[in-house]
């Protein structure tokens, strides 16, 4: 079969698992406590409130227990997670001026080749912090405002960061938004002044290069009233031996009459432990679409949520999930219904094979006052053989005499005619699974920008590889 | 003291704070075992061990009735004649029933799970059914506690090979309900099916956990609900379908329509597949909103008020499941109990 080009180049395993030395970085020691903490806020000398409020998450944090619902993280073990490495270098905005080991993965991976043909700006994280952010002159000159969380921060839009740092996610929802509240680092503000439509995505990019290291970046995007904007967010991590973390949040904020489209192909190492949280508050004929892939981690908790808050307001999920060997991966969704005639339409697809285990769950709310809500939501799981696990566990929360709420689930396996008329057709058997795999995905897929539809299908087939016999 | 127990686990639960995990329901210190004077005879200590068969409510439950000396009682039932169950329900009262379908036989059950409006306190009725090979187990059960009675309904079923266990199960008015059932599909092409209709109001809770657990081959399962809420009622429903590995070409499937009447009820609905079994079909569909304007406006074309239309859907709620009752005598018995619960209204 011939090999597909995409942005990620002719991909194979070996572009995301390349190791770099840590070289001359900063790393913070193992372990969680008020010095280490202290000790982040003088490496990004923090205004004051926040480090207060590091200190308080890291106080919830210790309180909070452990998740009893989801998949086990005994694995994971705090005490030996390193929540801070800094990079020898800061944030440039050229390629050409990013130290060279860095600047190699990052081209292995095909982002500098990616913004150039199909973004308006990138930002581009390891470990710790950006090393890299751009975006686009005729995009910047509609007032769009794209940068590095740490400079959002303390710049001139520090008060409305401030405003909605936090306040979707707040740090007593879980332990590990409290956790993240303690050591978060690296990210991106996105605001997208009124009226404005941002026709070319803008991508952040997450490589989290260090062993037995955590990566907190954090992530906070307000599109103004009117506004339009689709915002892409990759990530990729070597493997190792040892647990690594990813604990990122992502707060949405989609004003009246805006859009927000947020894709994510996730696919990290599977030494690592994926525990992220994502939230949109949607306002006002405002519309909010997701379109998540989940391909890598050892474990992972994701389930971005959408507040749909204002009257008429919309939500569209779209995702997959592929759990392999060793993989336990728990996502899905949550949708929470209040303002008027709001609607939902979530399409889930997952794919357990080779002893992986998919968990899809979902909740859908619909409070009282949400008169004239709708909501459909479909999933659908393959098992590719019998010795994965695949569960589906949704959740209807109906509070209303006005909504109009389906619902389906279905799970099954690859048919075997299907498999035998492709072959009759000259396809191998692994092929011929891989091409059917590839078919149920594709609602996912044709979601996507081209190039990460076929990254995303590369993916699918690089998982389906060996899975016949 | 009263025990406060856990019953209707989910497993594997979700998110607290859905707080659909499970249900809690405190039990009284003291209960006492309704006697049943016809048709069933005590087991002994060794009979009630060999009843060990596991419940939709679970083993604290089980605990609790062992602490109390709730011995199961066997029903020598064992022909086509409908057997009826009409416990007594005193305040704080229990009764465990077994029930052996011997190979190539069909039983008839009708239970009558209801109590006069002077009945206070809790109602636990259990029953176990041990489904042989090629045996049929119609169950039927209309639940109608008074006011004052509190009732826990609590089923478990091994299910052989090529036997088939049907419940139907009409839950009308009354008191706070909970109800478990569990199917162990333990016999190739073993099938179990469930017809539940509700009609819940009043601030009335029902409780459901239903598990269907899949462990042979070709094993079948089915789960269709249908109701109408209104008035404050609160109504959970978990339904499990669980594909166990070596259940090949086992197929199960769950449906639930609910019909919500007015902006004062809390429906959860829970439907749960779970699966480590290549190659099984299963799938599960919902339905939940008020009703179809243009069926409102059709009926009430026809003259009849918007009121009666929808004690008309209520009705068909519940006559939807008893239209799977297979033995006429129950048939006969439910639909006069549904037909009079609406001339009383």
């Amino acid at each position: 079969m011939s090999e597909e080009k995409t942005f990620v180049e002719d991909i194979n395993r070996s572009i995301y698992d390349v190791i770099d030395k840590e070289n001359n970085a900063t790393r913070l020691k193992e372990g969680l406590n008020e010095d280490i903490i202290r000790q982040i806020s003088d490496e990004k000398d923090d205004p004051d409130w926040m480090r207060e409020f590091r200190l308080k998450c890291l106080k919830l944090y210790n309180e909070l227990q452990v998740p009893q619902w989801g998949p086990g993280i005994e694995g994971l073990d705090m005490d030996h997670i390193s929540t801070y490495v800094r990079p020898k270098t800061d944030m440039k905005n050229t390629w050409d001026d990013v130290p060279e080991d860095i600047k190699n993965t990052f081209e292995r991976l095909g982002i500098p080749e990616a913004e150039r043909a199909s973004l308006a700006g990138v930002g581009a994280q390891y470990d710790s912090e950006l090393v890299y952010h751009n975006v686009m002159k005729e995009v910047e000159e509609q007032g769009v405002v794209y940068t590095d969380f740490e400079s959002a921060l303390k710049g001139e839009y520090s008060d409305m960061v401030r405003e909605h740092f936090m306040k979707l996610l707040v740090p007593r929802d879980h332990k590990f938004n409290a956790l993240h509240g303690a050591v978060w680092s690296g990210g991106s503000f996105v605001y997208v002044p009124k009226g404005v439509k941002v026709s070319i995505p803008l991508q952040s990019y997450f490589r989290l290069n260090a062993k037995g290291a955590g990566q907190f970046e954090h992530t906070l995007i307000i599109v103004d009233e009117g506004a339009d904007l689709h915002f892409i967010e990759g990530c990729s991590a070597p493997k190792y031996n040892v647990a690594n973390l990813h604990s990122g949040c992502v707060e949405l904020f989609v004003s009246k009459n805006a859009r927000l489209r947020y894709s994510t192909i996730e696919n990290w190492s599977k030494n690592m432990y994926n525990l992220n949280s994502k939230r949109a508050i949607v306002e006002e004929n405002a519309r909010m679409e997701w379109v998540s892939g989940s391909f890598g981690s050892h474990t992972s908790y994701l389930y971005p949520s959408t507040i749909l808050k204002g009257d008429n307001s919309t939500m569209e999920y779209t995702g997959i999930t592929f759990a392999g060997e060793g993989q336990d991966l728990d996502t899905g969704m949550k949708v929470v219904h209040v303002g008027r005639n709001t609607s939902s339409v979530v399409n889930t697809k997952s794919i357990a094979k080779s002893g992986g285990v998919s968990t899809t769950r979902t909740s859908v709310q619909v409070m009282s006052g949400a008169k004239g809500a709708k909501s459909v939501v479909s999933c659908e799981s393959l098992m590719v053989d019998n010795i994965s696990r695949s569960d589906t566990i949704p959740v209807m929360d109906i509070r209303t005499d006005d909504a109009d709420i389906g619902h389906e689930a279905s799970i099954g396996s690859i048919s075997d005619d299907a498999v035998f008329y492709l072959m009759s057709r000259g396809l191998s058997e692994e092929d011929a699974r891989a091409l059917i795999v590839s078919g149920f995905a594709d609602n996912v897929s044709r979601e996507l920008p081209m190039e990460y539809a076929a990254e995303m299908n590369n993916l699918i087939r690089l998982e389906m590889k060996g899975s016949i016999g | 003291m009263a025990e406060n127990i856990m019953i209707n686990s989910l497993v594997p639960p979700t998110w607290n704070r859905l707080k659909v995990n499970e249900a809690f329901v405190e039990l009284p210190e003291k209960i006492n075992m309704i006697s049943q004077d016809e048709g069933v005879v005590p087991a002994d200590d060794a009979g009630a061990d060999a009843w060990n068969i596991e419940t939709g409510c679970g083993d604290e439950l089980s605990a609790y009735l062992n602490a109390q000396g709730i011995k199961p009682l066997t029903a020598a039932a064992n022909s086509e004649e409908l057997f009826v169950v009409k416990p007594a329900f005193t305040a704080d009262s229990a009764q465990v029933l077994c029930f052996d379908a011997t190979e190539g036989k069909t039983l008839n059950i009708l239970t009558d799970l209801s109590s006069g409006d002077d009945v206070q306190g809790t109602g636990v009725f259990r029953i176990l059914i041990r489904a042989r090979e090629n045996s049929v187990v119609n169950l039927t059960q209309i639940l109608r506690p008074g006011k004052g009675l509190r009732l826990i309904n609590d089923i478990g079923t091994q299910v052989s090979d090529k036997a088939k266990v049907n419940l139907v199960q009409v839950f009308t008015g009354g008191s706070d309900i909970y109800a478990g059932y569990r199917s162990e599909l333990s016999g190739e092409d073993a099938f179990a099916d469930c017809r539940i209709g509700l009609v819940r109001g009043e601030n009335e809770t029902l409780d459901m956990n239903y598990v269907m657990k899949h462990l042979a081959p070709r094993s079948k399962s089915e789960i269709n609900v249908s109701g109408a809420l209104s008035n404050g009622a609160k109504k959970t429903f978990r339904g499990t379908i669980d594909f166990v590995r070596g259940c090949a070409g086992a197929e199960g499937a769950e449906n639930e329509s609910i019909l919500i009447l007015d902006d004062t009820v809390i429906n959860k609905t829970v439907p749960l597949i779970l699966c480590t079994e290549e190659n099984v079909a299963g799938s599960h569909g919902a339905s939940i909103g008020k009703p179809a304007e243009e069926m409102l406006y059709y009926m009430m074309s026809r003259g009849i008020d918007r009121k009666r239309a929808l004690e008309i859907l209520e009705r068909a709620s519940l006559t939807a499941a008893a239209a799977h009752i297979e033995n006429a005598d129950a048939l006969e018995y439910v639909m006069n109990i549904i037909d009079e619960n609406r001339e009383d209204d």
